[in-house]
């Protein structure tokens, strides 16, 4: 079958296709989209890499369709399947040479936003494109309006600078101009310098990987072998489709503000269409643009909409673009959900796109247990930006955060995890401080507060900044401070999200609109900070899933003893009376029948 | 007489490899493992090697106590005292989840509950200065209310920043102790002094959660060998080295994952004694596969394991790759009808359909007696026969949906078995840059042995070497294993500002605590040094460890070890940036105590014997079953030589040759093969 | 001559950006462009069966 023991001279392809030869193929693929993770971790410079993890790398095959993808951001992998294809085709197959790398991060031509830079390169076999690798990445800094580029922006121009497709390298060369034109526009030149380099050093090793693939089994298999992988999953998502009931299934969920209009909410609405082994994600209805920063781009919609559904598919299908293959979008240009030149998006990838997300969740809740209530919707945005007192160097780091999420019909939500459209990893504390002038005083959940049910909600955080130089510039773009997670099935809304304030020897919070004169409690820019003031950042909890009343006793108490609720809350919320330590069955079951009746 | 052995007590068996130092001589037993009172099992191997405990001068224990206390959830009742403010740690760990897709995920609670993790009012900062100092009276009341409530046993200290100054954990001690003498207690400062707190504070409750039962254990053997006239104990390491049972009670987060370490050592001192080169290790037991790189012999070490996904545990580890893939691995259809092999596993118990023990999946092992690679002849640790007849039955199962012959798909389970372990080979070596086409492949591990040639090939290996006792082989390294302890402490410096007397002062007081540690360890001599540092460029977050020369460092070593930093990088990531500069953040010591060396007993030299048998075997590529011989390796003298296709069979493993390699023993009965 | 992106068509029926040629057929009494025989499917199957001329709001005529 395969014999190994010389460096294969080309095989002939097989008639049919090998489920063994399948398999190593595919895990192979899927292992170098690890490595290569691993590689831009560890070689990267922003601890928007290095820690919070907020990149992807994923395979293309000669199709320009995905074939592998590691567990990384939902978002990116999502927005790939349309921004790569855009820019290869727009340099042109024709104009492109082995060692060229192609660089856009365009928002209209399928990035989700400006900040993701996309890095692409085609690996040649004999002259001709068998394959490319891509690594997207959330550079911390673009230039802009603000240091880490979350605010209350207006248009794209504010929001830092664009690349249409182009090539960053040709023939393994850097192309001067393009790494100039970069560094002289962005806060951080020389980490993101490195950045880059970090992220094309991954895009060189996974060429190795498959070009090991191809020596072994030849190109001709490699290429048949790469459609059948996708083939595969294919058939699977299609069965999986196949199992929900036909119809149309609607739901709607609000974004609060726009960082520009005070109090003016964006509704998005959408429509799950099945078909068969089909499905259309409808989101015709959906709100027009704003006027900030909190629209979605086309790439960012088709992401939650594949987002959702993988989310619904409780089986576990490989992850390609065969995957993706059943599921349609349809949009209207100029909408919430697909903006328009020139405005801004830049929030509405990371900050618009839980919420997008947890709608559509919302409609499959109508046929399908599997679902969850909404997670606590905000990706925790705030950038700090100024120049460090120790080192005179300017620095720019953007703040990200967990939150509670949805109970679900078996178990409670997890407790401070990354939302749905990201998998980011906390900074920790001391990495943090040994490089930027803050400290951390406090960093635990925030309990008391969550959205109670059956199952409840996962618990947000909550975390107090105290600054240690003077001039730090606050710029943040978040949500559900007055809008909160819905529950699902009877259980309760989540808590909010409280963004403050407290200038050096005061004892009162006070939040952007009061203390600053904000449009919006959550995004806002050019808040300064000095030595001595601190900040209170607290994230929502998930929804609850299910009455209250019908949450088993032993459960209450267990939250009761890890103080995550108190006896008060346990009583009036959930009719659990604790006495003594122990659960008060009679005085439990008289107050839960007092309550229902 | 005096007899030195090593002690593995494994998941299944429990192993011994016994050397006498009056004949030479080297002697191999295996029993079955008792979890439940793992010093039966050791008492009872003694018994089977016929050896009187009163012989015995030197004996070498590698446990899996530590392991199976965290994967049993059965460690201690401990509390956490962290900085106040943060007291949910170990509850919200990192954030991220392992499937990006999978809404039924759910996060896994820490080791020790919310309602006992207390913040205690302090705070150091990035420099090691105070910010709050410790509010002791606080503490005292705290040590007060758990002392007096009779539940908890151990206490983990963890605050923030405490690698740069300790003295807020060591006070707290302090206190804990002036009220409650009894309560056992963990420093991060003492168990992990580098940065990052999630990862320090989880290894230091994991170190909290094991005392109380570990140090009971070692209580309990240190008395069992008292009273069986045995003469110095000592305890296996995740790091590869030995230290006493007294420093394995004091820290017994050192002993987790101390299974695949005996391997490990075991390749470093083989390699040594035979003068190899590169290694590459590889083991593949029942359940999993694990591989390591031993780059011109040493071992590679690694800071990153966790216990489960998110829970991580940070001490320095031998750094062994871990994968499912074993003897026991599940073959399956998906959905899809694409095969699968592994993760899951029929283990021991019940083990492959061929053992006969109420296996009822098809296995890898399965698939190999099929394929005609276990001979009849060669029965299981020496008891136990292979039914046959229900591992091809459980195969075509397989072959029946797939519509494949049998043969073919037991081929098609070995292949994609063998692939994964490839990769997973792979993962320790090219992906860090080294190519394993000069290396050697080391293969161990019951089911090692059978799929190192195929394995090899795969990877463009040359050489594989079959060690003697391959399925007690990490009991023949703990025999072997020297004293070796790890010294760490994270010190941020930009390479611009060195401060090049604090760099000495550093590893002066490393040097120092590595003196103490090891007098107060009984060892007469003092230790071998080797010291390095953790560099990166400016910017960068993760560091690559560069080596350093002993004594008073100059400028121009600091600048060595830059350049060295730079090819490093470039060998790992492809690329290097020389114009950048680079800062140093962690300085590691590693202390080594050479124990006596040991001359491995000669075998006569001879001719290759007549096999003991023939067997029928399907070799890959061709289908067709090979007439091929068969041998007893414990016939085979020194210098023989054999041609594959051929099979060399033992009481604990069994080695497969395919048509084309050559096996020569050498003269201390290792196999050699070229494949 | 490079154009910028407000002068570049859009899939008459997932609205995405085409930034280079798309399939280009006659709905609705004009030129559409789609992005795909997929989208050009679901054009056909749902959205104009669903919103009738309105199926092309926001979608911009040809140049």
């Amino acid at each position: 079958m395969t014999d190994s023991s010389t460096v294969s001279a080309p095989q002939a392809a097989p008639a049919e296709t090998d489920p063994f030869l399948l398999e190593i193929i595919r895990n192979h693929l899927i292992t170098t989209c690890r490595e290569m993770g691993i590689a831009m971790m560890r070689t990267s410079y922003s601890p928007m890499f290095n820690e919070a993890l907020d990149f992807t790398c994923v395979l293309f095959d000669a199709d320009l369709e995905m074939i592998a993808q590691a567990p990384y951001c939902p978002a990116q992998i999502g927005t790939t399947l349309h921004v790569v294809p855009a820019a290869v085709r727009e340099i042109g197959i024709e104009n492109i040479n082995p060692g060229d790398v192609i660089f856009t991060n365009d928002p209209y031509r399928g990035d989700n936003h400006l900040p993701e830079f996309v890095v692409i390169k085609p690996y040649f076999h004999d002259g001709e494109i068998l394959a490319y690798s891509i690594n997207i990445a959330h550079m911390t800094d673009i230039g802009g309006m603000v240091p880490a580029a979350f605010g209350d922006h207006r248009n794209t121009f504010q929001e830092g600078i664009r690349f249409p497709p182009v090539k960053c390298y040709e023939r393994d060369e850097e192309v001067p101009s393009i790494f100039k034109i970069m560094i002289s526009n962005v806060r951080t030149p020389k980490s993101s310098y490195g950045d880059m380099k970090a992220m094309i050093g991954s895009l060189y090793l996974a060429e190795r990987r498959i070009d090991e693939l191809v020596q072994r089994y030849g190109p001709d298999t490699f290429v048949r072998y790469c459609r059948e992988i996708k083939n595969v999953s294919e058939r699977l998502m299609r069965e999986e489709i196949a199992k929900w009931p036909d119809g149309e299934y609607s739901a709607e969920g609000v974004i609060e503000d726009d960082g520009v209009v005070a109090d003016r909410r964006w509704t998005i609405r959408t429509t799950v269409v099945i078909r068969g082994d089909e499905l259309i994600v409808d989101f015709i209805g959906t709100d027009s643009q704003c006027f900030g920063s909190a629209n979605q781009t086309f790439g960012t919609t088709a992401s939650s909409a594949y987002n959702a559904v993988l989310h619904m598919v409780a089986s576990k299908i490989p992850y390609n673009q065969g995957a993706y293959r059943p599921i349609s979008v349809v949009t209207e240009p100029g909408s919430f959900v697909n903006v328009s030149y020139p405005a801004a998006s830049v929030g509405g990838n990371s900050d618009t796109h839980p919420t997008t997300v947890d709608i559509i969740l919302k409609a499959f809740a109508q046929i399908s247990e599997h679902s969850s209530a909404a997670d606590g919707g905000t990706c925790g945005c705030i950038g700090f930006g100024g120049q460090n007192p120790a080192t005179g160097e300017p620095y720019a780091h953007l703040h990200l955060e967990g939150v509670g999420w949805g109970g679900r019909a078996d178990h409670d939500g997890n407790d401070a995890q990354f939302v749905k459209n990201g998998n980011c990893a906390n900074t920790p504390v001391e990495v943090a401080e040994t490089r930027y002038p803050f400290l951390n005083m406090a960093y635990e959940l925030e309990t008391g507060s969550v959205g109670h049910g059956r199952r409840r909600g996962g618990f947000g955080t909550r975390r107090i900044f105290r600054f240690q130089s003077d001039g730090v510039n606050i710029a943040s773009h978040t949500n559900r401070h007055t809008v909160s997670a819905w529950g699902l099935e009877g259980g309760l809304d989540g808590s909010n999200t409280v963004i403050a304030f407290r200038r050096k020897g005061e004892t009162e919070w006070v939040r952007a609109r009061e203390g600053f004169g904000t449009q919006s409690y959550g995004k806002f820019s050019g808040i300064v900070m000095n030595e001595g003031d601190e900040m209170l950042f607290v994230t929502p909890s998930g929804g609850g899933y299910g009455n209250p009343l019908e949450r088993e006793p032993e459960l209450v108490l267990a939250d009761v003893q890890e103080e995550l609720i108190s006896a008060e809350v346990a009583r009036d919320v959930y009719g659990v009376v604790i006495r003594d330590g122990r659960v008060d069955a009679q005085a439990t079951a008289a107050r839960r029948n007092g309550q229902e009746s | 007489m005096a007899i030195r052995a090593g002690v593995d007590t494994g998941g299944t068996f429990t192993d011994l490899v016994a050397f006498d130092e009056g004949t030479g001589a080297l002697k191999l037993a295996k029993t079955l493992s008792t979890p439940s009172a793992p010093s039966e099992a050791i008492f009872d191997v003694f018994g089977k090697a016929d050896l009187d405990t009163q012989d015995i001068t030197y004996f070498v224990h590698g446990t899996t106590v530590a392991t199976n206390t965290l994967i049993e959830r059965k460690g201690a009742v401990s509390a956490l005292f962290v900085t106040e403010g943060f007291r949910d740690i170990l509850h919200m760990q990192r954030t991220t989840r392992p499937d990006h897709f999978d809404l039924s995920w759910v996060k896994s609670r820490g080791l020790i509950p919310r309602s006992r993790c207390y913040g205690i009012r302090q705070r150091t900062q990035r420099d090691g200065s105070s910010l709050i100092e410790l509010d002791e009276a606080q503490v005292l009341a705290r040590a007060v209310e758990l002392r007096d409530a009779g539940e908890v046993q151990a206490i983990a200290v963890s605050y923030l920043f405490s690698y740069m100054n300790p003295e807020h954990e060591r006070r707290t001690r302090e206190l804990i102790h002036s009220v409650w003498p009894e309560a056992q207690v963990s420093l991060s400062s003492d168990v992990l002094p580098r940065w990052r707190e999630y990862d320090r504070t989880s290894t230091t409750a994991i170190d909290a959660y094991l005392k109380p039962r570990l140090s009971a254990y070692m209580r309990r053997l240190e008395q069992d060998c008292r009273d069986g006239g045995i003469g110095q104990l000592f305890i296996l390491g995740s790091n590869g080295g030995v230290m006493t049972s007294q420093r394995a009670g004091e820290l017994p987060v050192s002993l987790v994952r101390s299974g695949p370490s005996g391997g490990i050592v075991a390749c470093q001192q083989l390699g040594a004694m035979l003068g190899i080169g590169d290694i590459i290790a590889a083991d593949m037991g029942g359940t999993s596969f694990e591989a390591c790189l031993l780059p011109g012999g040493q071992p590679t070490y690694t800071n990153s394991e966790e216990l489960e996904w998110g829970i991580p545990i940070a001490l320095t580890m031998v750094d062994a790759r871990s994968i499912g893939a074993g003897g026991g691995s599940l073959a399956r259809i998906d959905a899809a009808g694409i095969m699968t092999v592994g993760p899951e596993s029929a283990g021991a118990d019940p083990g492959p359909v061929c053992y006969g023990r109420g296996g009822t999946e098809p296995t890898v092992t399965d698939a190999n007696a099929v394929l005609g690679r276990l001979a009849p002849e060669f029965r299981l640790a020496g008891e136990y026969e292979l039914d046959f007849d229900a591992a091809a039955r459980a195969i075509d199962t397989l072959s029946e949906r797939l519509d494949l012959s049998r043969t073919r798909v037991a081929q098609g389970v070995v292949d994609i078995a063998n692939h994964n372990m490839a990769q997973a080979l792979r993962l320790v070596s090219t992906d860090r840059g080294y190519d394993p086409r000069d290396a050697t492949l080391l293969a161990y591990g019951g089911a090692g042995p059978l799929h190192a040639c195929e394995l090899a090939r795969a990877m463009h290996i040359a050489k594989v070497l079959v060690p003697l006792y391959p399925g007690a082989f990490s009991a023949f390294g703990a025999l072997l294993a020297d004293a070796r302890f790890d010294y760490a402490k994270t010190n941020w410096m930009r390479m611009r500002y060195l401060d090049l007397e604090r760099v000495n002062e550093i590893f002066g007081d490393l040097e120092r605590q590595a003196a103490d540690e090891f007098r107060s360890e009984g060892f007469a001599s003092a230790p071998l040094l080797s010291r390095t540092i953790d560099l990166r460029y400016v910017g960068q977050n993760w560091e690559l460890s560069v080596e350093l020369p002993g004594g008073t460092l100059s400028a121009g070593d600091l600048e060595t070890a830059t350049q060295r930093f730079h090819d490093e990088h470039e060998r790992v990531y492809g690329y290097a940036l020389p114009e950048e500069e680079l800062e140093i953040l962690t300085f590691s010591l590693t202390a080594i105590g050479t124990r006596h060396s040991l001359e491995l007993p000669r075998l006569p030299e001879g001719d290759a014997p007549e096999p003991v048998g023939t067997r029928q075997v399907v070799f890959g590529g061709s289908q067709e079953p090979v007439a091929t011989p068969l041998f007893w390796r414990g016939d085979l003298p020194a210098g023989a030589t054999i041609e594959g296709p051929a099979l060399v069979g033992q009481l604990d493993t069994t080695t497969l040759l395919p048509p084309g390699s050559v096996a020569t023993t050498d003269q201390y009965g290792n196999l050699h093969i070229t494949v | 001559m490079y154009r910028e992106v407000n002068e570049m068509p859009k899939c008459g029926s997932c609205g995405k950006l085409l930034n280079v040629d798309g399939i280009t057929v006659s709905r609705l009494g004009r030129d559409v462009m789609f992005c795909s025989e997929r989208c050009i499917e679901v054009f056909d199957t749902y959205k104009e069966p669903k919103y009738g001329k309105a199926a092309l709001v926001g979608i911009p005529e040809l140049a």
